[in-house]
């Protein structure tokens, strides 16, 4: 049978995450998502949620599944990393929502980041200013660790990408669903951060909650920078699906429903083109670890 | 290209307060500034007037033809308020807008007729925005047959392809363009005409300039007619006068897609050469455009 394959100009640039010797690549492919049979591939890269305080926003469903954990975090991440075979961790500061000082958050993330051999992701809240007083904080105290740290935002990437890259992390530069901020973003960031040691977060949506608007968004980032060879956004792409999924109703009233939208929403985002998904259900972690295993 | 000065409008917080306390110096003023700078037509932007829209017309038209001679552009959705700007004008005015939506044909469009006036008709129709230059030229075929069918001569016909803000999406730009470009094949005789400032819409406020300057360049080598323009960018003045024959030469070797030598261009000139190159879609827009 006679085969038609392109060949394209870009490569995603390749990231490792984590602590020496245990290094996790994340990205370096030269082509489309699933097109494999047209250059080098990357491998999804799915990761487990869990947060640095009990959770106030999971459902039942998912309180019950780690009410044995979530009170402690260092258990609960290594139950992700050795019970339930995540490959890499999304830590999400739930304590910042609380009055703890910054080098307390940031110890606590230093114990779990000791405790466990999978990489880190680290999310702060999404608050300007909050984030800027503690990730630089966390980055100074989880030097080695090699995290990936966020989300660095175009007012706040000053302050934490500098203290990011002293202590050697890689970030996250998010921006709200549109291509040419996400550029706009990179090119700031290129200017005094290496655009290789970024992750681009456009923001997802779950399936029914307009997860066509991030896939349309994720869809032409990654075609502009395989396709259309644009250097400023040839970096791998995250998509938050877990804390996305489990504040709709649909996952919140019934579990395994909420496991079958995770799958979905995830896989359809792998789709687009993210590299590294998170999930807060094992369940759906598993099963789309199967479908792109 | 004819200019149309666009510095008096509505969402302007000196033109709205000068509007409604009826103190028509500081809109005088702009407007004899517009002539001095060089524009062909001066824009006058109501909004949609819901209040005494004949009577706010008229006393701007008037406050306005005491101090310059230049044709007007009535600039409102309001059929009332263009009706009684159109009956006292004293050079042939334009109408902007109209377009093929049933409202506009059934009572904007007639208004071109009755008081003999030039008429912007824009590519909108009760669908939206057609998205490519053919679904474009489709829908400007119809409203053109439409409003000849009503008398209005081919050539005070003015057609607005409606350019989109760079932001929005650099395809859409391109395609209104093209449909420029058609418009002698498929409508000869009518003229064409844009709203300049709109591709920069969101754009940083400092660096807007190089988009619509670099637009226009583009656009009159695709044969557009006129332009609603900012009449205080004195650059854009003089490119379009063709006093700066190295900028239009250069964005016109842009366009032809010659490899050009960045090293050996003023930083001016980069400017330009950047804008051009997303303006033409050749690199992805971001507000940072011109810092790669």
């Amino acid at each position: 049978m006679e085969r038609f394959l392109d060949r394209y100009p870009g490569t995603i640039a390749g990231l490792g995450l984590g602590k020496e010797g245990k290094l996790l690549a994340v990205g370096g492919q030269n082509a489309l998502p699933f097109h494999g049979f047209e250059g080098r591939a990357a491998k999804p890269r799915l990761a487990l949620e869990l947060s640095d305080r009990e959770p106030v926003d999971y459902p039942a469903g998912l309180q019950e599944l780690y009410a044995g954990v979530s009170s402690c975090p260092v258990a609960w991440a290594k139950q992700g990393a050795q019970e339930l075979g995540a490959e890499l961790l999304c830590l999400n500061l739930g304590s910042m929502e609380q009055d703890i000082p910054a080098p307390t958050i940031a110890a606590g993330v230093r114990r779990i980041a000791e405790a466990v051999d999978v990489p880190l992701i680290v999310f702060g809240l999404g608050d300007k200013e909050k984030d800027a007083a503690v990730l630089p904080v966390v980055a100074a105290e989880c030097r080695g660790h090699n995290l990936l740290l966020g989300p660095v935002l175009k007012e706040n990437y000053q302050q934490i990408a500098p203290a990011a890259l002293e202590h050697g992390h890689a970030i996250i530069a998010q921006i709200p669903m549109d291509i040419n901020l996400a550029k706009d973003l990179n090119i700031r960031l290129g200017k005094f951060f290496p655009l290789e040691r970024v992750v681009i977060d456009p923001l997802s949506c779950a399936a029914g909650y307009g997860l066509e608007y991030a896939y349309s968004t994720m869809e032409r980032i990654r075609l502009a920078a395989v396709v259309h060879d644009d250097k400023s956004l040839q970096c791998p792409i995250i998509a938050r699906v877990g804390k996305e999924v489990w504040k709709t109703k649909e996952a919140m009233q019934d579990t395994p429903r909420g496991v079958l939208w995770e799958a979905a929403t995830a896989f359809t985002l792998l789709l687009a083109g993210a590299d590294l998904v998170t999930f807060r259900h094992p369940e759906s972690l598993r099963q789309v670890k199967a479908l792109v295993g | 290209m004819i200019l149309v000065g666009e510095n008096i409008q509505i969402l302007s917080k000196v033109v709205s307060a000068a509007l409604s306390a009826k103190d028509a110096a500081p809109l005088q003023e702009l407007a004899t500034r517009q002539a001095a700078s060089g524009v062909h037509l001066i824009d006058l932007n109501i909004g949609p007037a819901r209040k005494h829209p004949a009577e706010t017309m008229t006393w701007l038209v008037d406050a306005i033809q005491a101090v310059v001679e230049l044709p007007l552009s009535l600039d409102t959705t309001n059929p009332v308020a263009m009706e009684a700007g159109l009956a006292i004008c004293r050079c042939k005015p334009l109408i902007n807008s109209a377009s093929g939506t049933r409202d506009s044909k059934e009572r904007m469009l007639p208004l071109a007729k009755k008081h003999n006036a030039n008429v912007v008709i824009s590519v909108l129709n009760d669908g939206g925005i057609p998205s490519d230059a053919a679904s474009r030229a489709e829908s400007i075929m119809e409203t053109i047959d439409y409003a000849t069918g009503l008398g209005i001569p081919v050539e005070d016909i003015w057609v607005d392809p409606i350019l989109m803000p760079i932001g929005v999406g650099q395809q859409d730009i391109l395609e209104a363009v093209e449909l420029v470009k058609m418009l002698p094949d498929i409508a000869p005789g009518v003229k064409s005409i844009v709203g300049l400032s709109n591709v920069s819409n969101g754009a940083p406020r400092q660096l807007r300039h190089w988009l619509n300057q670099v637009m226009m360049v583009i656009l009159e080598e695709a044969g557009l007619y006129s332009a609603i323009v900012d009449s205080f960018d004195q650059d854009l003045i003089e490119v379009n006068a063709g006093k700066r024959p190295e900028i239009t030469s250069l964005i016109a070797q842009v366009m032809d897609g010659e490899s050009l030598d960045i090293s050996a261009m003023s930083p001016e000139e980069r400017s330009y050469y950047k804008t051009a190159r997303v303006m033409l879609g050749r690199e992805l827009y971001s507000p940072s455009w011109l810092e790669i």
